[in-house]
């Protein structure tokens, strides 16, 4: 992925996929409803034709996903979406703790070498943040965060 | 003297600790503050209630502004555009210098806010009361002319990023008609994509996914000659150097404030667009210019006592969180109009002059508050920081509406952002349609529908002079870069001939 790529291009044709989800995305509603969603598809459609001949006629490259380790940023999204995906099944607090501590695991690899006797001091301290968060937002503020099997 | 209660300060610093704290949190808004505040008041005096309620407004504003300059996300949706001056200050070493300009900038705001709303208040409850749809319409359109200053290189693509906030912001129930759109089947988008988790997602997913790949933050330690540019004077000399930028920018921040629903969302992006236009190098915006910090700042504060013009002299809540703040006053039989300032004038300017207190006790709250906050995070290993930002940001998101639906579509919409933004499409444009699409849609369909008698209802929308005046500073808006521009070439030919 660590490529130059011409963004005009690539920019103006996803918007134009964007454009025709939207535009069949548009359900028999009434006018009130229907005319300001529908003028901005047809603008957006617009603006996306504009970008691709643009980046046709006047072509620039440009490099994407050149900062760092496009493997780690791919692995960190997925365990965000599973912790996310998890926390109605084990509740907030045990999803929280079990994510919290494979993604210090696996973000602090990249910088050292890790031992049991380091997660036996970032486990603590995982619990220990999640434990002031869940109280304060719990207690203080009231906010009924996902319980699932546990709390 | 009212104020000078010990119980009365203390609330102030009190309710000022509160709101940062609560600012300085990806999602939690300062709505949110005062609405868990609102029980804790009921058994106090009104005036009490009220300042303490002020104070927590005040601090929740300004707080925002730290996690905008020190993660580059903004803590609510007033500090957007303290993210694009304040962020690169940081990654230069210079946090400290950000955030003390921010605090600087936050207590003049909310100052020149308390000051409008004392002297100001009946001239501006009447210009607010001509804003009907049409000129909400304009207003929308106005905001959405910022899109060339906030997009980051190319402005077709802030253009696509705006028309796509847009549309996200259309999804879901109609806000007239009540039909729903764009759901594509799936019952749990009735409720639409909430502001709050759009901007969450778009900004801070984008920092934490680059801050995983490269495996460390982009702050840089304090450079010692910034340890200097940073200290209190010298911060307080930089902002008072600019005094035309913070009258405009206190000007603007008032003027959006007496619209009900524009607020502090809207005043920062147009205050930083216009510090930009009359800044004598625009080019430099965006790469760490004390310049937009404050014009943002001192806007968005500003808002704050602002919102209470049309608050207290008509009874329309201008921002969300006056309406708990008018629910309060409803409590103690305090109903907004003349009487609030004759009968109950006691109460009223008392606690007009404790916001102007709460904006004086940010100074020393701040400057401590921000070193022990930069501390913090300038010391957290890199993988800590990421998963217990993750986790601020998944709660934050979660109790905007208590829905686990939202933190899936934050998630969605953030990785959406990285990727837009590896392209050059920026976050800024995307949020700004989000806020300005539903305003605008609004206001255009009610002046269709109240145009229905006559033949062409579309033309309702050209009829009313403040119209006017908001249609010419739109043309002036979209055309100004255009100006400047060949202002620039001839001026560069006068010079090479």
């Amino acid at each position: 992925m660590n490529r130059e790529i011409n963004t005009e291009i690539v920019s103006g044709v996803i918007g134009l996929i964007l454009t025709a989800v939207f535009f069949f995305g548009l359900e028999d509603v009434f006018w009130m409803s229907l005319v300001f969603p529908k003028t901005i598809v047809f603008l957006m459609g617009i603006i996306a034709c504009v970008l691709v001949i643009k980046g046709a006629v006047k072509p620039s490259r440009h490099r994407i996903f050149h900062e760092g380790s496009n493997v780690r940023w791919i692995v960190t999204a997925i365990l965000f979406f599973s912790w996310v995906l998890i926390m109605p099944v084990f509740g907030f607090f045990v999803s929280t703790v079990v994510f919290m501590t494979i993604i210090v695991g696996y973000l602090a690899q990249a910088r050292t070498q890790l031992t049991i006797g380091k997660f036996m001091t970032w486990t603590p301290i995982v619990i220990g943040e999640v434990t002031l968060f869940y109280l304060i937002f719990t207690k203080v503020l009231y906010v009924p965060l996902p319980t699932g099997m546990f709390f | 003297m009212m104020l000078l209660d010990p119980v009365i300060l203390l609330s102030i610093f009190a309710g000022v600790s509160a709101g940062l704290f609560v600012g300085a949190m990806p999602g939690l808004t300062a709505t949110m503050a005062l609405a868990v505040l609102l029980p804790f008041t009921f058994t106090l005096p009104p005036l009490h209630g009220l300042v303490a309620l002020g104070a927590v407004y005040m601090g929740a504003i300004y707080g925002g502004s730290f996690a905008a300059i020190l993660v580059n996300t903004p803590g609510t949706p007033s500090s957007i555009a303290t993210a694009f001056e304040g962020y690169p200050m940081a990654k230069q070493g210079r946090a400290i210098e950000a955030l003390n300009i921010a605090t600087i900038a936050s207590a003049i705001g909310g100052i020149a806010g308390s000051l409008f709303l004392l002297l100001l208040s009946p001239p501006l409850a009447k210009l607010s009361l001509r804003f009907g749809p049409a000129e909400y319409f304009w207003v929308a359109i106005l905001g959405l002319t910022l899109i060339a200053s906030l997009s980051e290189g190319s402005s077709i693509k802030g253009m696509l990023g705006g028309a796509l906030g847009m549309i996200i912001g259309t999804i879901g129930v109609a806000p007239i008609g009540g039909e729903t759109r764009f759901t594509f089947g799936m019952p749990v988008l009735q409720g639409g994509v909430a502001m709050i988790v759009a901007l969450i997602g778009l900004f801070v997913l984008p920092e934490l996914y680059t801050m995983a790949a490269t495996g460390k933050t982009a702050l840089k330690a304090i450079e010692v000659d910034s340890k200097a540019r940073s200290s209190f004077w010298q911060v307080t000399k930089t902002v008072f150097s600019m005094p035309g930028n913070l009258i405009r920018s206190c000007i603007i921040g008032e003027i959006v404030a007496i619209i009900p629903g524009a607020g502090g969302n809207v005043a920062n992006l147009v205050a930083y667009n216009e510090a930009k236009r009359a800044s004598k190098h625009p080019e430099k915006f965006g790469t760490g210019l004390p310049e937009g910090l404050v014009a943002t700042e001192s806007s968005n504060n500003v808002t704050v006592a602002g919102s209470m013009v049309p608050l207290l002299t008509l009874g329309i809540p201008g921002a969300p969180p006056d309406a708990v703040i008018l629910g309060v006053m409803m409590l103690h039989g305090l109903r907004p109009g003349i009487e609030l300032f004759t009968t109950s004038g006691h109460l009223t300017y008392a606690f007009i002059l404790s916001m102007g207190l709460a904006a004086i006790a940010m100074v020393p709250v701040g400057l401590l508050g921000s070193r022990l906050i930069y501390k913090v995070i300038f010391k957290t290993p890199v993988y800590f920081l990421v998963p217990t930002i993750a986790m601020a940001t998944i709660l934050g998101t979660y109790a905007v509406r208590n829905s686990h639906t939202d933190v899936i579509i934050m998630l969605i919409l953030g990785t959406l952002g990285f990727l837009f933004k590896q392209l050059g499409i920026a976050p800024a444009p995307i949020v700004l349609g989000l806020i300005l699409g539903s305003i605008a849609e609004m206001g255009y369909v009610q002046t269709i529908l109240g145009g229905q008698a006559s033949q062409y209802p579309v033309l309702k929308l050209f009829e009313n002079g403040l119209s006017h005046i908001l249609i010419g500073m739109i043309l002036f808006s979209a055309l100004w870069p255009y100006f400047s521009a060949l202002k620039r070439r001839l001026k560069l030919k006068g010079g090479s001939s």
